[in-house]
């Protein structure tokens, strides 16, 4: 094992496995949660009261709740809560991001500002101030996606504007500069596409950090109001019958490790295959 | 050809071009430089990293700008073009362009400028390419931004003839090629396409265009530099520490040390016979073989670049000067004098210096 652990990672890093593997489970994850909708007659809100708390079964993949509504079906439109309130946030938080992060690369004036804004987001653990802004503006699905933007945009911020700030001095924009290329160009075609990297790994990271996000919220009930299924409000919901019925924690848990999980790996992957520096270790 | 002389400056700090009236010779200066000044803010106050050149390039003349790393051949280049990278800024001189003063124009209209009449090449091909982009897309962006009449087609046939100009074989291949796909000499050809490819490029800057090349490398692109001048007729300014370089291929040299010009002559007179000590200095300390020294032996200027934040109060040579006197050197910056037309030296003591013998097999 200790030997082959090496030869092991590197063939990871290598062909990139991790890319690979969690772009897969990804895939899977969003065809699996818009195919099965199309598959089966699904209905996450349809209650069976003469069903209650099934195993799984044929007729119910995952079982049933307390309510008698089917798992498989919640599990399926949990996913787009979820996949939804996620792919906004980072969206989202990419656009006003760059933006916000190539202004503060640029002048010192907007620094100072946005800087110190995004310090102040940023002294907050991460998921008190999402409850914090959450219990401040109500549940919804809408305040959720703009309690992970916030948390998330400085980050986004500060890993763009670092990439500016090398970049803009870097010889070729100088170049590109002693030939006529105006500032905007300049930005658009020379400065941004280098920051693609750094901004896409940590984009990833910020997709997989939203879904535990939404979870943790929909948890504490502050994230989408029942009865629409959420994978968290699932898993809060199962906790009286972990004993009897421990499928109703399991699936959605489940769902979202892999999730996160796959999110995590393609963040990892990117960061292996866009980082020269781990690559010339590899080759060694 | 005429030879272009500065003026000397009359304040000793050589500051604003008020002072300095007539200019010799250059009938048709394509670039004339006049008490430039640029300095960078530091916590001793301001640094002049460029205290006072008067310099004029001719129209098709290759001068050549040697000195030491730091001495602000590069800000020279930079300030041309107006691009001081800040906090440094441009506190005094004019630069004449085509009537207009440089220093004058706001960015908006330098822009049509650069790349257009007056380009530059810079020292490191390695990275004055965009790796993101194919090499096709660098030089046509150029295009864009200076022709935008022309076709998407047009433009391409256009970069595809500059890369053949630039002795680049399957131009049109090369056009969809990346720059990590290039070795460095055809890096360095790409850039120089890039600077040309508007063709009515008046003022070419070469910033070391060479020192990263090897020695072959750079042989061609110098050869590359001489054709392309010739056939265009433009001016060059070629920045370089190398005094090889300068000798295949300049018209006249400038020499920079701390910021001020300090001996100007044509190549041939300045290899022949330097008047100022730092010259000579440096022709001294050309490697060469045998002729009565140690192997292990390189002559080298004594001392190092006096850091430009504390200069001395005279000439700034002063510390590293064979020839210093106390009560003269020390005192008073040496004004640019005229020792011959055509050369002039920025030295207190340059009549009075000893003739230069330069053992025979150094000469270039």
């Amino acid at each position: 094992m200790i030997i082959s652990m090496p030869f092991l990672s590197i063939w990871f890093r290598r062909t990139n496995a991790m890319l690979i593997t969690g772009s897969f489970m990804l895939l899977l994850l969003l065809a699996g949660s818009i195919i099965a909708p199309l598959l089966f007659a699904l209905d996450p809100l349809a209650i069976d009261a003469t069903r209650k708390l099934e195993a799984p079964s044929a007729t119910y993949l995952l079982g049933t709740d307390e309510f008698g509504r089917d798992t498989f079906a919640r599990i399926v439109y949990g996913a787009h809560v979820s996949l939804r309130v996620a792919f906004a946030a980072t969206a989202l938080t990419a656009v006003v991001g760059i933006i916000l992060g190539t202004v503060s690369g640029q002048s010192r004036l907007a620094d100072a500002i946005i800087g110190r804004i995004s310090d102040s987001l940023l002294v907050f653990p991460g998921f008190v101030l999402a409850i914090m802004i959450l219990a401040a503006i109500g549940p919804a699905e809408i305040n959720v996606v703009l309690a992970v933007f916030l948390l998330y945009v400085p980050r986004v911020i500060r890993t763009v504007r670092a990439s500016v700030i090398e970049f803009i001095t870097a010889d070729f924009v100088q170049a590109a500069r002693s030939v006529g290329i105006g500032n905007f160009r300049l930005l658009a075609v020379h400065v941004l596409p280098n920051a693609t990297g750094p901004v896409m790994v940590q984009l990833s990271f910020g997709f997989a950090w939203a879904i535990l996000v939404e979870a943790g919220l929909s948890f504490l009930g502050l994230g989408l109001p029942p009865p629409s299924p959420s994978w968290g409000n699932m898993i809060s919901d199962a906790r009286e019958f972990i004993r009897t019925a421990p499928w109703l924690m399991f699936a959605p848990g489940a769902m979202i490790s892999l999730a996160v999980l796959s999110l995590n790996l393609i963040g990892d992957g990117l960061r292996d295959m866009l980082d020269p520096r781990l690559q010339n270790k590899i080759n060694l | 050809m005429k030879h272009v002389a500065p003026i000397p400056a009359e304040s000793q700090t050589g500051t604003s071009g008020s002072g300095t009236t007539a200019f010799h010779g250059a009938a048709e200066p394509a670039l004339e430089i006049r008490g430039l000044q640029v300095r960078f803010p530091s916590d001793q106050g301001p640094v002049s990293v460029i205290d006072g050149i008067d310099l004029s390039i001719a129209k098709g003349e290759i001068l050549g700008l040697v000195g030491e790393s730091g001495c602000g051949k590069t800000m020279l280049a930079r300030s041309i073009l107006r691009l001081i990278p800040p906090p440094g800024r441009v506190t005094g001189g004019k630069i004449m362009f085509d009537g207009v003063d440089l220093l004058g124009l706001n960015h908006e209209r330098m822009r049509p400028i650069r790349g257009d009449k007056i380009a530059i090449v810079l020292q490191e091909p390695m990275t004055s390419l965009n790796p993101a982009l194919r090499i096709g897309d660098q030089i046509t962006e150029v295009l864009k931004a200076h022709r935008p009449l022309l076709s998407q087609a047009e433009r391409n046939a256009l970069a595809s003839d500059l890369l053949e100009q630039v002795g680049i074989q399957m131009a049109s291949q090369r056009l969809t090629q990346y720059p990590h796909e290039l070795s460095g000499g055809i890096r360095q050809r790409v850039v120089i396409a890039m600077a040309l490819v508007c063709g009515d490029v008046r003022l070419l800057i070469a910033d070391e265009p060479t020192t990263a090349l090897d020695v072959t490398i750079q042989a061609q692109i110098l050869e590359l530099f001489t054709r392309l001048q010739a056939e265009r007729r433009m001016a060059v300014l070629l920045i370089t520490h190398d005094l090889g370089v300068i000798a295949q291929t300049a018209h006249r040299v400038a020499v920079m040390y701390a910021g001020r010009i300090v001996e100007i002559a044509e190549v041939n007179q300045l290899f022949d016979s330097p008047r100022h000590p730092y010259t000579r200095g440096l022709l001294l300390s050309l490697p060469r073989r045998g002729v009565g020294l140690p192997k292990s032996q390189l002559p080298a200027i004594a001392g190092s670049v006096p850091k430009l934040s504390n200069l001395p109060s005279g000439c700034s040579f002063y510390d590293r000067c064979p020839h210093h006197l106390e009560d003269r050197c020390q005192v008073s910056v040496p004004a640019l004098e005229e020792t011959r037309p055509g050369s002039w030296v920025r030295c207190h003591r340059w009549r009075e210096l000893p003739a230069f013998e330069l053992p025979a097999d150094v000469k270039p």
